[in-house]
């Protein structure tokens, strides 16, 4: 009966839970990954991204109830923010699949190249929608007005971060093995070094506002930071951004044994 | 167009839970699906506290925040104000759950027997109302409003707590209550207008 206090306090949410978590985080790193694969030119990437993004669409799809009227999910557009998705995320990986096509042996018969005019402008495209489905994962959860903690602009800017920031570093995972100009990387380390800095900014932003908003925001900021979730957070995400942007700097530095390499 | 709305009295609700009870009988909900039920709200602190009941079904609001993001259009609001779901357009998403401020609509996850492994007699022939993986929620009654009646919660109150009718006729008695009476929304903050008012 506590649960039922919403009324006059607060109540969780519990509809959403493992699984739109963890489709809504492929979909935002995919994206992010998408972006920064097309700026560098770096075909292996652009592919994870579409696996990412494809991986995020079917564990979307096992969470739902119905999965045979999924197509239904692009009648509302207009006002629904995951109507919205599904269009982007679908243009997103289509255009970066006719963008990569070429670039693949059995497909190397296509009438454009990557770098070609048509080619760019296909990943010109494909990055768009793939900014638009960084902001989508933010605003699909901003616009619940039910969830004060998530029903702030903030949060589609942490999603972008978010994005870019685990697309840097996917490229940097798959690059060993893989030869990519040094100045690519080093740019891209910087860049990274940056959004980690921008993204810890933003989520103390983020608490403190949180921290002066409703009962129901104050209660969410307390489970962060002091309660049960606080673990998860402090040392999953809070130390974990702190560790690589320590590791990013250092990289970058002149101290760094690789940095001549 | 009538603008259907509720209207409950708090000073003559009991809190007995009839509403819930012929809510559950009239549509013949699944287990863990309440299209109508009481919310119990302490007050004070010991040896002064109260119970406060909040009777709570759908609110149909005027700007519905399950409406605007159902991705399928299942979720609608219809010309005399009443929000209802399209069972055949719904595919279980619950983003309308996550969005609703109110709690009042239920995922049914499984229809299964409320009592022993089988179906009662009673559940065999409400069941087939109800559709697995899909969201449901109160309608105000459609099929009895069909009928010139009123939602069975209304009906049933035994303390004449509920009110329903069009907010839009001046001399219907939701319109009369809210005119009279101090009335307020719950979550009114929210910005979704809702239609079911509470006086006190």
């Amino acid at each position: 009966m506590r649960e039922e206090l919403f009324i006059i306090s607060s109540r969780r949410q519990t509809e959403w839970g493992f699984m739109v978590a963890l489709s809504t985080y492929l979909l935002n790193i995919g994206a992010g990954l998408l972006v920064v694969a097309g700026q560098i030119g770096y075909i292996l990437g652009s592919t994870l991204s579409i696996i990412l993004m494809i991986a995020g669409i079917l564990i979307l799809l096992a969470h739902l109830k119905r999965r045979s009227r999924f197509w239904r999910s692009f009648m509302r557009p207009s006002t629904s923010w995951i109507s919205r998705g599904v269009i982007l995320i679908l243009i997103a990986i289509v255009f970066n699949l006719l963008y990569i096509a070429p670039s693949y042996e059995p497909f190397s018969w296509l009438p454009w190249t990557s770098d070609s005019v048509p080619g760019r402008a296909l990943l010109l495209i494909s990055t768009v929608a793939a900014y638009l489905v960084m902001l989508y994962t933010g605003f699909e959860l901003a616009d619940n007005v039910s969830v004060p903690f998530w029903n702030t602009p903030l949060l589609p800017i942490l999603t972008v971060l978010t994005g870019v920031m685990s697309g840097i570093g996917i490229i940097h995972l798959s690059l060993v093995g893989v030869t990519l100009e040094t100045a690519h990387i080093r740019f891209l380390t910087l860049i990274q070094s940056a959004i980690i800095l921008f993204t810890l900014v933003v989520i103390v932003v983020y608490l403190l506002v949180m921290s002066s908003s409703n009962i129901a925001a104050k209660e969410s900021v307390r489970l962060l930071v002091k309660g049960k979730l606080s673990p998860a957070f402090l040392i999953g995400v809070i130390t974990f951004l702190i560790v690589s942007l320590l590791l990013t700097l250092y990289s970058i530095s002149p101290r760094c044994p690789y940095y001549h390499l | 167009m009538v603008r259907y709305g509720m209207v409950i009295d708090l000073k003559k609700c009991i809190g007995c839970g009839s509403c819930a009870v012929a809510c559950k009988i009239e549509n013949g909900t699944p287990p863990g699906v309440f299209w109508c039920r009481i919310v119990w709200q302490e007050v004070g602190k010991f040896p002064n506290v109260t119970r406060n009941a909040y009777p709570v079904n759908c609110m149909h609001c005027e700007e519905p925040s399950c409406v605007k993001v159902c991705p399928t259009g299942a979720s609608q609001k219809q010309e005399n104000g009443v929000v209802t779901i399209d069972k055949e357009k719904c595919m279980g998403c619950g983003a309308c759950i996550v969005a609703c401020p109110y709690g009042v609509r239920f995922m049914v996850d499984k229809i299964r027997p409320y009592y022993t492994k089988e179906f009662t007699p009673y559940e065999k022939m409400m069941m087939p109302k109800h559709t697995q993986g899909v969201v449901e929620k109160c309608d105000f009654c459609s099929e009895r409003r069909k009928n010139n009646m009123q939602p069975a919660c209304v009906e049933v109150c035994p303390t004449g707590a509920r009110y329903f009718g069009d907010l839009d006729d001046p001399n219907s008695d939701v319109s009369r209550l809210l005119r009279i009476r101090i009335a307020f929304q719950l979550r009114a903050e929210m910005g979704t207008s809702p239609k079911v008012y509470y006086v006190s």
